[in-house]
């Protein structure tokens, strides 16, 4: 009898990350499955929501599975900065247009990137 | 033959009958049938909505392998429709404990359900303020951290 009590209480969570208004707790794993399904433009928006979320997803955990999820889907939501030699300004590209347009005929350097796989190229 | 019951008890000591093929989707029922049969099963930390609902989820999902009867084998796409429906009708405090009870009770599918109207949920907020005030977070950093933060992520377009 302890033993299946003990079980049954063993998997209840301990990270709090999520909250409701009842106060139901959303670990950690989970909040990054969610947010890993969302696009990378709202990273920006995630790490100004609290300090926990913003740890989370500039965790190297997060990283490998917003990748491994991305990996699997289209990559329509994945976009690259880049600065271009005649505008002086900056341009996003979806990877798509950027690399048949842009990348073909320019000498790229990575200036930057974040951990989630944002890439600066100038 | 008739089919193998088990007994489901809510946080309130409300006793659910399920058929064991619909229970067994969770790995957990699964894992706890063989290891304490003819055992009632206590799940402390799950109301009886929300057992209620999962088992809802449960018996639609339920795949029919007996291969006779009256087996009403769902397509795909009317269970994806179902699915969609099914987490639209539930209410945000809910869908978090639903999808608490997915996780808790190891149902793969039904977590990846929940998790996806989460994620929708999220993407319909117009910023980080809403996101807040959707999930009842509290805003933690000071201006200056907000400042830095927006410093250092630039998105220019």
């Amino acid at each position: 009898m302890n033993s299946f009590t003990n079980y049954l209480r063993a998997t209840l969570p301990e990270n709090s990350i999520i909250t409701n208004p009842k106060e139901t707790i959303i670990p950690e794993d989970l909040c990054a499955i969610i947010l890993s399904r969302l696009p990378i433009k709202s990273i920006i928006s995630f790490k100004l929501v609290c300090k926990n979320w913003k740890s989370l997803v500039e965790s190297p955990f997060f990283r490998d599975l917003y990748l491994s999820h991305n990996q699997k889907s289209h990559s329509s939501s994945w976009s690259f900065m880049c600065r271009g030699c005649e505008t002086e300004k900056f341009s996003r590209f979806f990877i798509s247009s950027f690399l048949t347009e842009k990348f073909e005929n320019r000498q790229g350097r990575v200036v930057a990137y974040t951990d989630v796989g944002l890439v600066l190229i100038m | 033959m008739s089919k193998k019951m088990i007994v489901l008890k809510s946080s309130e000591g409300v006793s659910f009958v399920v058929e064991e093929a619909v229970a067994r989707q969770s790995k957990i029922i699964s894992f706890l049938v063989e290891e304490f049969p003819d055992r009632e099963l206590p799940l402390t930390n799950m109301t009886s909505e929300i057992l209620r609902k999962t088992i809802e989820y449960c018996k639609k999902h339920v795949v029919e392998d007996d291969g006779g009867g009256d087996s009403s084998s769902s397509s795909s796409g009317d269970l994806k429709e179902w699915d969609v429906k099914f987490v639209a009708e539930i209410d945000q405090p809910r869908l978090m404990d639903l999808l608490m009870a997915a996780n808790y009770l190891d149902i793969p599918s039904l977590l990846d359900v929940t998790c996806q109207k989460v994620a929708d949920t999220i993407a319909a907020c117009n910023d980080e303020k809403e996101i807040r005030a959707t999930f009842n977070i509290e805003n933690d950093f000071t201006e200056e951290e907000v400042e830095a933060i927006r410093m250092e992520n630039q998105y220019p377009i």
